[in-house]
């Protein structure tokens, strides 16, 4: 069970999760809006920049346009699991300061995910 | 109409939601390019050409009007846009076009393409007699019975634009909505440039296959039985898949400030680019399609608005040049997309006058004259409008002896005659459809026969209403008058109304309006009563933002909302039950990062008032009593004229600088 992007393995993330999904509004009963699309933070506590390039060559590849296939633990399954979840975007990554020739704090989001 | 089937309500309730938008800017094709040769012919709007290096005149339909770029390259429009009445294979002939300085060798592009614009009716002194004048209709049509012909207000749907699914998209076409203003047949014949049927002669041909990306145009010619002859034109842009192909539309994009009003003329948005792209593409007048995919749930289906088979089509509209802004730091381009009938009031045409007749014999005179038909006259022989959008006139139809428009805009020309003679209004909905109707607030039982879109309670808004309420009347008295007039008999009969009663109520101010067209003193009774309620309505106007993708929402034609508040709903405890409301104005929020299309929509109370009453106008004005306007003047004394007695002049002598430099015996005087 390894983080995938388009099939091809990535670096494994130091943690990932599921953010939550931000509450668009409350209807007029009070009952919560939310968005169908969610987002998965992957977090690299120290990276070299390699690794970091791998991440970074998949979100320019993808242009203004592409989508991504990303293989991520399952929103809501009962076991963890890996499912792919298609026509996904990478969000830029961003990364931290340099550590003994290491990238901290480097952060991918996958964004635009119909679970 | 846009009222939702139970399915689709179902649809419109199911959550998640989410809609992704894809924005087109169609791209007309070359019809002919090729070079000037010689001069321009002021006479016949002409010029020979030569040196064709695409197309032919083949491509070029008489009185398409279509899109002449002239440069000084191929394809450049440096020196003037104008537009093409016909062409042989060695002439082509304009409209009036003495805003280009015309030169030899100019580059002339004509494009398959047909623009929003007026054309110029001429008058001239009849040679033949110096009292009469001569009317033609486009530089030099004649009159030959066409205003006893009438003519079609031609309906094929909106533009479209969508993806290539499979190999394949199915575009539906039909001629539904084309009115003829005479009981005549009518056939049709339709032309689907980049489908695998090239033609039909159906009515309603259906779901037509494109299998290739591009920008192709579809016409319908309508011609009736009796000779007349309507054509119109729409526009397809056909795209792979963003992950399919590489002719895929502009995917990053910035929607703002879309949103359309009954207030207004119809709808505007703006729009910022963030990708490269061609300022051959960004000008004025491009037509701009934004298209998009729903996804209610897991179900994967977009809600159809007016027109069938344009379910995934947002908005309709064109680039109006003069807000396009580049910003070359940030990397975008940015301008403002707006509706026809905005496009309409950019463009004057001449005063047109028109009077009722039962045999027209000239361009001034109309085959029993109607509202419809006077705007049929109009947008007809005076735009292009009909050739570019679907046109519903939707109220009942009232006998005009006359029709005077003044040299002002397409829009105002029509609009005022829809709000003066009928308290109407001209707007464009989303798709570009332009819509002729009565307002709500003079309309008879509008509750009634107002479809409903939705109907509308606390599940159904987000946040808190904003609800404004009148605790005054704003009018007190409203009288109207107008002219019912008959045009078979060419009978007309003045008519006075006033409302509450024949005394005002005791707060608020006192509106007066002449001119309607009326069919009889009890329809003026009853729209003076409804414009009284109207305008002294509880809740003129409430606010509501709603929770999801309700696209089935409309400005045009007119709809109702049934709205249930319930005390608690409220800080101010307001309360009803199933309350009719009209839609005034629809605006729509594009969240991109979580996929979300939320419109909020202002509405106002449908009201129903009592009649009005009678005013009687008196056949003989009073002079006396305390009606009457007698003030016992003396009739006014216009004294006599003197006569002046001009003594004969049989010569002038002319001096320059105090010198004497000849003698002049006969004159010639030239008036003005």
């Amino acid at each position: 069970m390894t983080y995938r992007l388009n099939g091809v393995e990535i670096p494994q993330p130091t943690t990932g999760r599921w953010l939550p999904r931000n509450m668009i509004a409350r209807t007029g009963r009070g009952y919560p809006i939310y968005p169908a699309v969610m987002q998965y933070e992957l977090r690299y506590n120290l990276s070299s920049p390699a690794d970091v390039e791998q991440v970074r060559e998949f979100y320019a590849g993808l242009g203004l346009t592409g989508t991504v296939v990303a293989d991520l633990p399952q929103y809501d399954g009962d076991t963890y699991v890996f499912y792919s979840y298609s026509g996904c975007c990478l969000y830029e990554p961003e990364r931290g300061s340099y550590f003994s020739e290491y990238i901290t704090d480097t952060v991918v989001i996958v964004g635009n995910i119909v679970v | 109409m846009s009222i939702p089937s139970s399915s689709e309500l179902a649809l419109l309730n199911t959550h998640p939601q989410r809609t992704q938008l894809y924005l087109s800017i169609f791209e007309p094709q070359v019809a002919l390019s090729c070079q000037m040769n010689g001069d321009y012919s002021e006479t016949n709007q002409s010029i020979e050409y030569d040196n064709i290096t695409e197309g032919n005149y083949l491509n070029i339909g008489e009185h398409y009007f279509q899109a002449a770029l002239i440069g000084t390259s191929p394809g450049l429009e440096d020196v003037g846009r104008t537009w093409v009445r016909s062409a042989t294979s060695s002439t082509i002939r304009f409209v009036e076009s003495q805003h280009i300085d015309w030169q030899d060798d100019l580059y002339i592009t004509v494009l398959k393409y047909t623009d929003l614009i007026p054309l110029f009716p001429r008058i001239i002194q009849n040679p033949a007699n110096e009292e009469d004048v001569i009317f033609y209709k486009i530089w030099d049509v004649e009159y030959d019975g066409h205003n006893s012909r009438l003519g079609a207000f031609v309906n094929m749907g909106s533009d479209f634009a969508g993806f290539l699914d499979n190999g394949e998209c199915n575009v539906y076409w039909s001629a539904s909505g084309t009115t003829h203003l005479l009981p005549t047949d009518l056939s049709y014949v339709w032309s689907f440039e980049g489908a695998t049927v090239t033609g039909s002669t159906s009515h309603t041909p259906g779901y037509i296959t494109y299998t290739a990306p591009g920008h192709y145009r579809t016409a319908l010619i309508v011609t009736g039985a009796n000779g007349s002859i309507d054509r119109s034109f729409r526009y397809v842009s056909i795209y792979d898949r963003p992950d399919a192909g590489s002719n895929i539309p502009i995917m990053n994009f910035e929607l703002s400030e879309l949103s359309g009003s009954r207030d207004g003329v119809g709808y505007s948005c703006r729009i910022r680019i963030r990708e490269p792209i061609s300022r051959t593409k960004v000008k004025d007048g491009a037509l701009v399609v934004i298209f998009k995919e729903d996804w209610y749930g897991d179900t994967k289906q977009s809600i159809n608005k007016s027109d069938m088979g344009r379910e995934g089509i947002l908005f309709v509209g064109y680039i109006y040049g003069g807000t396009i802004q580049y910003d070359s730091e940030d990397g975008f381009v940015e301008f403002d997309v707006m509706s026809p009938t905005n496009l309409m009031e950019l463009s004057e045409c001449y005063a047109v006058s028109v009077e009722n007749s039962t045999a027209p014999t000239t361009w001034y005179q109309v085959l029993n004259m109607t509202e419809k038909r006077a705007l049929m006259h109009y947008y007809k022989w005076h735009s292009t409008v009909l050739l570019c959008k679907d046109f519903t006139c939707n109220f009942t139809d009232k006998d005009l002896h006359y029709f005077d428009s003044d040299r002002t805009s397409l829009y105002d020309a029509g609009n005022t005659l829809m709000s003066e003679d009928l308290r109407g209004k001209i707007v464009s909905d989303s798709l570009g459809h332009i819509w002729a109707e009565q307002d709500v607030s003079v309309l008879d039982g509008a509750a009634s026969s107002f479809g409903i879109s939705l109907n509308v309670g606390k599940d159904d808004w987000i946040d808190i209403p904003i609800i404004d309420e009148r605790h005054n009347a704003e009018v007190s008295f409203i009288e109207l008058g107008g002219i019912a007039y008959n045009s078979s008999t060419n009978v007309s009969a003045a008519l006075l109304a006033s409302s509450p009663g024949a005394r005002p109520g005791y707060r608020g101010k006192v509106e007066k309006k002449q001119g309607l067209a009326l069919i009889d003193q009890i329809e003026l009774n009853a729209i003076a009563g409804n414009l009284y309620a109207y305008k002294n309505s509880r809740y003129p106007r409430i606010e509501l933002k709603l929770r999801g993708n309700f696209s089935n929402l409309e400005i045009a034609p007119q709809e109702q909302i049934r709205l249930t508040i319930e005390e608690n709903d409220t800080p101010r405890r307001i309360s009803m039950s199933n309350k009719s409301f009209a839609i005034r104005r629809v605006s729509w929020r594009w969240d991109a990062k979580n996929l979300l299309l939320m419109p909020s929509i202002e509405v106002s109370e449908i009201t129903q008032g009592r009649p009005g009453v009678t005013i009687v106008i008196p056949v003989i004005p009073p002079e006396e009593g305390e009606d009457g306007g007698s003030t016992h003047q003396p009739p006014a004394r216009i004294p006599p004229t003197p006569i002046t007695i001009t003594p004969a002049i049989t010569q002038i002598s002319v001096y320059h600088n105090g010198v004497l430099v000849g003698v002049a015996s006969a004159l010639n005087f030239i008036d003005g």
